[in-house]
């Protein structure tokens, strides 16, 4: 205590005479250390509490008074106080302490606390890697296109930190010192990040199990509706998807991309049919039906939804994920979950109608007969007047084209029998609404149907060779079993026939969708939000969509074909140690500095004499460290004095002779420290 | 002992050199009691052809210490005391009419002499200051067109008082950087205080001062300096520390090439005293201070400012 007092009483010393005291921190280190929160906690903040930026903010202030002004720092029981005050504040808003979201505020909030200790080289260094977790956990959180800057800022900001705050306050390096460094540094990472990037072993799926916070909220389709579900969907203009076609894109017209399949419907909500409730067995790609229709081969770069489909073009012909497979429904399931960005292959027909000879599922016949009576009697009426199956279904959609019915995304709730007050009281909706009137219809005269969700059509980016498709391309349609074949019906088309032949926006001209990006609206914002998505795509195939697959495409290009697990290890640590060794024999060549067999040989003389007292100080003449030591241990005066003179003469009087170098390193490896008991 | 040793120096010099670098410090060191180190390096500033400044407060022997060299030098000696209504006339000499022939005859002034002190020179103006400074850098006096060359060797022994005193004209830095050498002598140690205060007075002491060596004697020296040995090693670290000064964010003003050049012209001279056939990193050590010391300018506000920074530096760079 008495101590630490007098301690605290030598720095107030040093501090009122203007000078920072050695182990103290100066302004410079402070104001990189302050910078380097400002950029690594900025990616966090969107999503943070405000309460948390508040003491970041305060916390930095202090500091800065604290080093400007001479404001006093916060006391042990102030910080203990603020430190277990702040982590009980996360538990209680985040209901746990870990976790993506939880774990980035504790961590921001106690490197904002560490700041208002921060007065030693060791607590610099802790601060900046505290921060290097923060940027690591806003790398977690978002790895778009856009997110680059601000991390690569956070690396150059985290790197110049670390470098200024291991400094002895008085060796500080001038801002552009230090920047030159920084990025000879990151000169020098980049191959190797580059070849880690390349060749370290790629797990499937996510390489670390990303916290839950991440899938909140993101679903984009869903394997039940009841109209109403869409409408969120219609309004994001966030990309589902985006594909790029081998030769010409079918017709706009054409583009259905097929989702989740509800086959189950109690009056009121679609459902999938679990996997135990079928009787079918997976199906399988059937051939192009009719035999003459064009096959489109296109590439998928999927966002992460988290979902099992991968929404092929209909009617995917095949596609080259191996652990994919086709639904009795004719959904293209990949193995697990989307969870990270992937790209695949597939080749489709875009016709309408497929053969499937098998009898239809039983649930795709049933009509709930407690709900929608009247939907069901007007489907007998129109069945009657019709005659044939085909017949009816065209009259429904005449009756949708002719009636005043109108399409809208608002559309008014409905009661307990959602398809009878749809179809005659409110008579306005959209593609949920009346892919699930027109099934119902269907049903009640007895013909197989089923819901088909997915997207809709797309947007051809002007600008590169791909099209976006959006949540906004969110679609339902009605697939019915007529003849043997699943025949598609898109009874919205017949409402809006817009809606399919150019998109939401043209469907939709008078309720002007604030949320959907103007694009269009003013021709350079198109372009340049055109251009940008354009780079993201890029971003996204080419980098975060890096997987396995293409990994083991990049080695076999090498040479590799179907490399194991181990090879892939070798490989990516041969690289790194080739990459290594090249950056150490270019800084050894450089510096011209072979460790020549003198030097090498008072090295180990000072390192062994180091063990007797203390190392040799870097700016210690040998003959001063010498005096040191024979001080210390008078009966080193002779062997130690002959030794530093031999040394002396060698290296500075003159070239030394080969023999006399060998003769000085034989005398050093003979030199015996004093016996242990004779040491201190 | 050089015998495997490519050695520039030939080993009786260098016997001579180190016994003649004791001998001054041993008849000065009677004049001037414990300040070895100080001698030395006056001696070692002499030696290397530069110019020394003697930076300290009154009456702690800086006069006593340059007649003393003077006198073991066998060197002739003048001082110029320089006051604030002092012309460069007072230093360099004039012309004068004769109208015996009607021609103008050059009358030398004080400063032709091997040995000149100049004594208090942040007194006088910046004037007067400028035409001493003048003549130590060209080795000559220019004066109506004529050029009069100065004697050889020629070594200015300047002394200042500390510059925060009343009355004076501080020297500005790119003035300082004509100096060699910066030195301060400081209090002399209790012990030997006491006994200058029994002993006689030192400056009859001078009196018995022998020279030990002439200006030819000299010059073979100085020669000799010249050939000692540099390694790569001592070089790379000149070379260290004259980065650092020039990197570090201590200093507004690092050291100049000409400041470096110095560094090793007194750190062989210093070499040759000791009888090291080659310069070794503890003859640049310890000349580092006074040759860099008045050309370092500490960045206000940083710890050099406070602390010496050329031991700083020192300790900072380390020894190849």
């Amino acid at each position: 205590m008495r101590a630490e007092r007098h301690g605290r009483q030598r720095m107030r010393g040093w501090r009122a005479q203007g000078i920072p005291a050695p182990e103290q921190t100066s302004v410079a280190q402070l104001v990189w250390l302050l910078l380097l929160i400002t950029v690594v906690s900025a990616p966090h903040l969107r999503t943070l509490p405000f309460w948390i930026s508040a003491i970041i903010f305060v916390a930095a202030i202090w500091r800065m008074g604290a080093a400007f002004k001479r404001w006093p720092m916060p006391g042990t029981i102030l910080r203990g106080t603020l430190t277990l005050g702040s982590a009980l504040a996360v538990g209680f808003v985040y209901r746990q302490i870990s976790g993506l979201e939880a774990g980035s505020a504790l961590l921001l909030i106690m490197l904002a606390l560490k700041l208002l200790e921060t007065h030693s080289a060791r607590d610099r260094s802790l601060v900046v890697l505290i921060a290097w977790f923060v940027l690591f956990a806003a790398f977690l959180r978002e790895q778009s296109l856009g997110s680059v800057p601000l991390l690569a800022a956070g690396v150059v900001a985290g790197t110049v930190a670390l470098l200024q705050a291991a400094r002895n306050n008085s060796q500080v390096m001038t801002p552009l010192a230090a920047l030159l460094l920084t990025a000879r540094l990151l000169m020098h990472a980049v191959p190797l990040a580059l070849a880690l990037f390349l060749l370290f072993p790629r797990l499937p799926g996510p390489l670390w199990a990303l916290p839950s916070g991440a899938q909140n909220g993101r679903t984009g389709l869903s394997s039940q509706m009841s109209p109403g579900d869409i409408t969120s969907l219609a309004q994001s203009s966030e990309a589902a998807f985006r594909v790029r076609f081998d030769g010409t894109p079918p017709d706009r017209s054409q583009l259905y991309w097929r989702g989740p399949v509800l086959e189950s419907f109690d009056g009121r909500r679609w459902r999938a049919l679990p996997d135990g409730a079928r009787r079918q067995k997976s199906g399988r790609p059937l051939p192009p039906n009719p035999a003459d229709a064009p096959v489109y081969s296109y590439e998928i770069m999927l966002e992460p939804h988290h979902q099992r489909w991968l929404l092929p073009l209909e009617t995917p012909l095949s596609w080259d994920i191996a652990a994919a497979s086709l639904s009795p429904a004719r959904e293209l399931l990949s193995a697990r979950p989307v969870a990270t960005r992937s790209a695949w292959r597939g080749r489709s027909v875009a016709t309408p109608r497929f053969r499937d000879a098998r009898a239809p599922e039983q649930a795709t016949r049933e009509v709930s007969a407690a709900r929608n009576p009247r939907s069901a009697a007007l489907a007998a009426e129109m069945r009657a007047a019709a005659g044939s199956d085909r017949a009816y279904l065209r009259s429904v959609l005449s009756m949708f084209r002719q009636q005043a019915y109108y399409y809208t995304l608002e559309p008014p709730p409905l009661g307990d029998h959602p398809v009878d007050d749809f179809l005659f009281r409110t008579r306005s909706g959209f593609c949920e609404h009346y892919a699930s009137a027109f099934a119902l219809l269907a049903r009640a005269a007895g013909i197989p149907a089923r819901v088909v969700t997915g997207y809709q059509g797309g947007e051809p980016n002007p600008l590169a060779d791909y099209w976006i498709v959006r949540q906004s391309d969110a679609h339902a349609w009605t697939e019915v079993w007529v003849d043997g074949y699943w025949q598609r019906y898109d009874p919205t088309a017949a409402v809006a026939p817009q809606r399919v032949d150019a998109g939401m926006a043209a469907a939709l001209p008078g309720s002007v969708n604030t949320e959907l990006p103007l694009l269009g609206s003013s021709p350079w914002f198109g372009r340049v939000a055109f251009g940008w998505d354009a780079l993201n795509a890029q971003w996204d195939r080419w980098v975060l969509a890096f997987g396995p697959d293409q990994q083991s495409a990049l080695l076999g290009r090498l040479g590799f074909t179907s490399p194991s697990l181990r090879d892939l290890a070798l490989v990516c640590a041969a690289t790194v140690g080739i990459i290594l060794l090249l950056f150490t024999w270019l800084t050894l060549r450089n510096h011209g500095a072979k460790p020549d067999p003198l030097e090498q040989s008072w090295q180990y003389l000072c390192k062994r004499l180091a063990r007797l007292s203390r190392p040799r100080k870097p700016g210690e003449a040998p003959t001063e460290y010498a005096a040191v030591l024979i001080a210390a241990q008078p009966e080193l005066a002779a062997p130690l004095g002959s030794l530093t003179a031999l040394y002396l003469r060698l290296r500075y009087e003159g070239i030394p002779d080969r023999a006399e170098v060998l003769r000085f390193r034989r005398l050093v490896r003979q030199f015996r420290l004093p016996p242990a008991g004779a040491r201190g | 002992m050089a015998r495997n040793v490519t050695a520039l120096a030939n080993t009786d010099q260098l016997q001579q050199a180190r016994q003649l670098g004791e001998q001054v410090n041993r008849e000065v060191g009677q004049v001037i009691l414990g300040k070895q180190t100080e001698i030395e390096l006056a001696f070692t500033c002499l030696l290397a052809g530069g110019h020394l400044l003697i930076e300290d407060v009154p009456g702690v022997g800086k006069t006593l210490l340059a007649r003393a060299l003077a006198a073991v030098l066998g060197l002739s000696f003048r001082r110029i005391q320089f006051t604030s209504d002092m012309l460069p006339a007072d230093i360099i000499g004039m012309s004068v009419y004769e109208q015996d022939n009607a021609r103008f005859r050059f009358h030398p002034g004080p400063v032709f002499a091997h040995i000149v002190l100049a004594d208090e020179i942040n007194r006088s103006t910046p004037k007067a200051q400028s035409a001493l400074l003048e003549a130590m850098e060209e080795n000559q006096v220019t004066l109506d067109g004529e050029t009069h060359p100065l004697p050889v060797p020629f070594f200015v022994i300047a002394t200042q008082n500390p510059l925060h005193q009343a009355g004076t004209y501080p020297l500005p830095e790119s003035q300082l950087d004509r100096f060699l050498m910066r030195l301060g002598l400081g209090y002399p140690a209790e012990v030997l205080e006491r006994k200058l205060l029994r002993g006689e007075d030192r400056r009859l002491l001078l009196t018995d001062l022998q020279p030990v060596i002439d200006s030819a004697g000299l010059r073979t020296l100085q020669a000799a300096a010249r050939e000692l040995f540099l390694s790569d090693a001592l070089l790379d670290y000149v070379q260290a520390l004259v980065r650092y000064t020039r990197q570090s964010t201590l200093f507004e003003l690092g050291l100049s090439p000409r400041g470096a050049q110095d560094l090793v012209m007194a750190a062989r001279c210093l070499a040759l005293l000791h009888g090291h056939p080659g310069v070794h990193p503890e003859d640049v050590k310890a000349v580092f201070a006074a040759v860099a010391g008045h050309r370092l300018q500490a960045r206000p506000g940083s710890a050099a400012a406070v602390r010496d920074p050329a031991r700083l530096v020192l300790e900072s760079v380390p020894i190849p």
